[in-house]
């Protein structure tokens, strides 16, 4: 073992983290471009052609959904059992709106009738839409504490309801996650389009743009007053995952711990807000590729700024306190955590590397 | 205590997921093989047919891609979704086999990006290259799946942490090279190109039947027949004795296939679960005294008989206190129903006997020229027999594992997520409209394809472009 328990539960977290902004950043084009569609001033040949454009990178795509999984189901398997056994409703909305595109990337295409074209294009919309808004609820949600008990033989219960996820907290992460993918979305079509929809999307990409600044600036104020949680008794990062031997106690703004803490940390914040000025700015200056690149920067950053607010939680239990799991009590055992560490960080940059370039080629297409 | 609908319904939501991914992973995995086989002819021989054949095969493996995606991502969420219990208690074992798999679902997905949409940008070579990374890709992904499922079978490298209260990983090597899961992707593999060959044979017959498509479905038939008999030869070969040698889970299902007795296991299986109690007894004194060296000792040599105390759990919450009766009924239950065993496993066979006389008979016909509008029929009704060869090979390996979820471990009864019978009846719909509605769109895109045959048509993104 080159690593000791504890080291190896940072860098696989932060290995988790990357897998979670490269699903972001690959998929992020995808639905955001897809929720767009009914708002781009195009024929529907030429959204045809878009829509052929993203049918390329899709199943990849869907892949790194199904790997960002299994990393967190390998590295926090109880964390993957809690999580997902709560998150099942949403879970099953956005699958089965994740069904739905491969399926109108095909039928689109068929038959050259607008009125055909124009269903399709609002089913596109739908499976771009909800997905967003769904991871964005289940982010939020984390924030805010998942209602799940762990009885003494880690049997995991949802105490929760469906209308229970959807908290106005929620609704507002949510909301921000799809401003900031439609933003996204729109500067990707300004990267690789001419005249009328260059200008459409320039112009989708700036008001989306400041509607994601404005609610994440909400979010922010908001975080402050939310109730979050700290666990108060030492912390053994390198013991045996046993959830049920530490006590937590929630409490307004304590997701601001950290920062406090390590006041460094507040160069995330600023930094986003900076990064994403600097994408809209460039996007008004018609340098696109920039913008898009930027815009990048801040996803990366705001999923930074989630994944360090709540460290080292994971799920917080907001029904009860004690069962909540963080990095250190909840991962996987050292050998398999050795294994996850060099399988991932094999796989990681040749996903990142092969996605790029099938991005690339689709965007040539 | 766990509801009965619950178990049931978290069951059938598995089993259909299972089926959606039995019925179309051997396919993709096969025709990504046939594929590789075609393109690289071309490329090597530069036979135009060879490419013609690519591209008309390509399009039908992309209808059965898509449908593989679909498995494949439902069943990564499911183990949470609906077997909370069974993902924290055997995660650390389970998942590395899961991640492996999806790995390869990634390599697969990342090519058919280029195969499915390259069209004529690639080069040939580019082209023979995208077809590979999704052949291997697949063969990667079934790898995984079937280790991640031979390891319930058989689960070794693992052990339960008293602490944490489940399984952990204690030799990777064991973990990866278990002798279980190892026959088991061989046999799985042999058996996916077999599918494939299947579907190729009865197609190619159909076309052969219609005089359609002659020249490709000649070639097709060939390659289809030819291969499918090597590989039936090789499976029958290899045989599926190792699969039963290990584990005792597999031992009593060795005695149901070949309809020996089982007393001695029922037997054997009391015993065991008069030592689970006692393991079940110890591990709530040392949760309560960590560390106490005397009881961990005493624990480790009761611990392999553990799970056979949870079996109790179906009818006692509290298992230390079940009676006699309730003991007798749990050590009957820990056997799987021979007869279904039996009979699952005989059909297996004769379907596998079918099939070597089918590929037999075809290779000749098409070695030899000899047309027989007959031995064609017989080919394209013959289409769903791969499928109940391995449909009939999965029923025995899954229903075969009852009760158990990890074999000797883990009941299925205790793996669950203890989820709501609403929220899981319409989860059961959701799921279900999906997967059938998509089965159904994939039969009919198969048909239309098969009736437009090989002129045709540019993929999609060349479509559009053209349009544009």
């Amino acid at each position: 073992m080159w690593l000791d328990y504890e080291m190896l539960r940072l860098v696989c977290w932060g290995l988790l983290g990357l897998f979670v902004i490269g699903f972001v950043l690959v998929n992020g084009i995808e639905l955001g471009v897809s929720l767009l569609l009914p708002f781009l001033n195009v024929s529907e040949q030429q959204r045809g052609v878009i829509v052929a454009k993203l049918a390329v990178p899709s199943a990849g795509n869907q892949a790194w959904l199904a790997l960002t999984i299994a990393v967190l189901f390998v590295g926090w398997p109880t964390v993957y059992a809690a999580l997902f056994s709560s998150f099942q409703s949403l879970l099953l909305l956005t699958l089965l709106a994740l069904f739905v595109r491969p399926i109108g990337f095909y039928f689109r295409s068929q038959i050259a009738n607008d009125a055909w074209r124009q269903k399709w294009d609002k089913a596109l919309f739908v499976s771009g839409l909800l997905p967003a808004a769904l991871l964005g609820l289940m982010a939020g949600n984390l924030l805010k504490g998942v209602p799940f008990h762990l009885a003494s033989d880690m049997h995991i219960a949802f105490l929760g309801s469906f209308s229970g996820l959807f908290s106005p907290f929620a609704a507002l992460v949510s909301a921000t996650c799809v401003a900031l993918l439609a933003s996204y979305g729109a500067l990707y079509l300004q990267t690789h389009s001419q005249d009328a929809l260059y200008q459409r999307s320039k112009s989708l990409a700036m008001s989306s743009g400041i509607g994601f600044m404005l609610l994440f600036i909400l979010v922010g104020m908001w975080i402050t007053r939310l109730e979050g949680y700290h666990v108060t008794t030492e912390i053994v990062p390198t013991g045996v995952s046993n959830p049920l031997t530490k006590f937590v106690k929630r409490g307004e703004g304590l997701w601001l711990d950290n920062y406090e803490h390590e006041p460094s940390l507040w160069a995330l914040p600023v930094l986003a807000a900076l990064a994403w000025i600097v994408a809209l700015v460039l996007s008004r200056l018609d340098q696109a590729k920039w913008a898009l690149l930027a815009s990048a920067v801040t996803i990366t950053l705001v999923l930074l700024i989630l994944g360090v607010s709540m460290f080292p939680f994971l799920a917080p239990s907001n029904i009860s306190l004690n069962s909540s799991l963080t990095i250190w009590d909840a991962s996987a055992s050292q050998i398999t955590l050795t294994a996850l560490l060099w399988l991932g960080g094999l796989l990681l940059p040749v996903m990142a590397i092969s996605t790029r370039w099938l991005y690339r080629f689709a965007a040539g297409t | 205590m766990i509801s009965e609908t619950v178990v049931e319904l978290s069951r059938g939501q598995f089993a259909f997921t299972a089926v959606l991914q039995f019925l179309v992973m051997p396919l993709t995995l096969g025709l990504s093989l046939l594929l590789v086989i075609m393109e690289s002819w071309f490329v090597i021989g530069g036979q135009s047919l060879y490419q013609q054949m690519a591209q008309f095969w390509g399009r039908l493996f992309a209808v059965s891609f898509g449908l593989s995606m679909v498995a494949s991502l439902a069943m990564a969420i499911q183990f949470g979704v609906n077997w909370s219990y069974f993902a924290h208690y055997a995660g650390d074992a389970f998942g590395l086999a899961l991640l492996i798999g999806l790995a390869g679902l990634f390599l697969a997905a990342n090519g058919a990006g280029w195969f499915l949409f390259g069209g004529q940008r690639l080069g040939k070579v580019a082209h023979l290259v995208s077809i590979w990374l999704i052949c291997i890709g697949c063969h990667v992904n079934l790898f995984g799946f079937v280790m991640a499922s031979g390891w319930m079978q058989n689960p070794l490298g693992a052990e339960l942490n008293p602490q944490s209260l489940r399984l952990e990983v204690t030799d990777l090597h064991l973990l990866f090279c278990n002798p279980v899961g190892l026959a088991k992707f061989v046999h799985s593999l042999l058996a996916a190109y077999v599918t494939a060959a299947g579907f190729v044979l009865a197609i190619s017959a159909y076309y052969l039947l219609k005089q359609r498509e002659t020249l490709l479905a000649q070639a097709s038939f060939r390659v289809a027949a030819v291969l499918g008999l090597l590989m039936v030869i090789a499976t029958m070969a290899i045989g599926d004795r190792s699969i039963y040698a290990s584990a005792s889970i597999q031992r009593s299902k060795f005695a149901a296939i070949n309809g020996l007795s089982n007393d001695d296991l029922l037997a054997q299986n009391r015993q065991r679960i008069g030592n689970g109690l006692q393991a079940y007894a110890l591990l709530q004194e040392i949760r309560d005294e960590k560390n106490q060296p005397q009881l961990l000792s005493d624990f480790a040599a009761k611990k392999p008989d553990l799970g056979y105390a949870l079996l109790l759990k179906r009818w006692k919450e509290n298992v230390t206190d079940a009676n006699p009766a309730q003991i007798e009924q749990a050590a009957l239950a820990s056997l799987p129903a021979p007869q279904a065993l039996f009979w699952g496993y005989k059909a297996m066979i004769l379907v596998g006997c079918l099939m070597l006389a089918l590929f037999a008979l075809a290779s000749f016909a098409s070695i030899a020229a000899w047309r027989r509008d007959w031995l064609l029929k017989l080919c394209f009704y013959g289409l769903p027999l791969p499928w109940l060869a391995s449909g009939s090979g999965w029923f025995i390996s899954e229903f075969g594992r009852q009760p158990w979820m990890v074999a000797d471990i883990l009941p299925s009864w205790q793996g669950v997520s203890t989820l709501t019978t609403t929220d899981l009846i319409l989860s059961f719909a959701g799921y279900g409209l999906a997967y059938v509605g998509l089965l159904a769109l994939a039969g009919f895109l198969i048909l239309k394809l098969v009736r437009q045959g090989s002129a045709l048509a540019l993929p999609i993104a060349q479509e559009s472009e053209h349009v544009a």
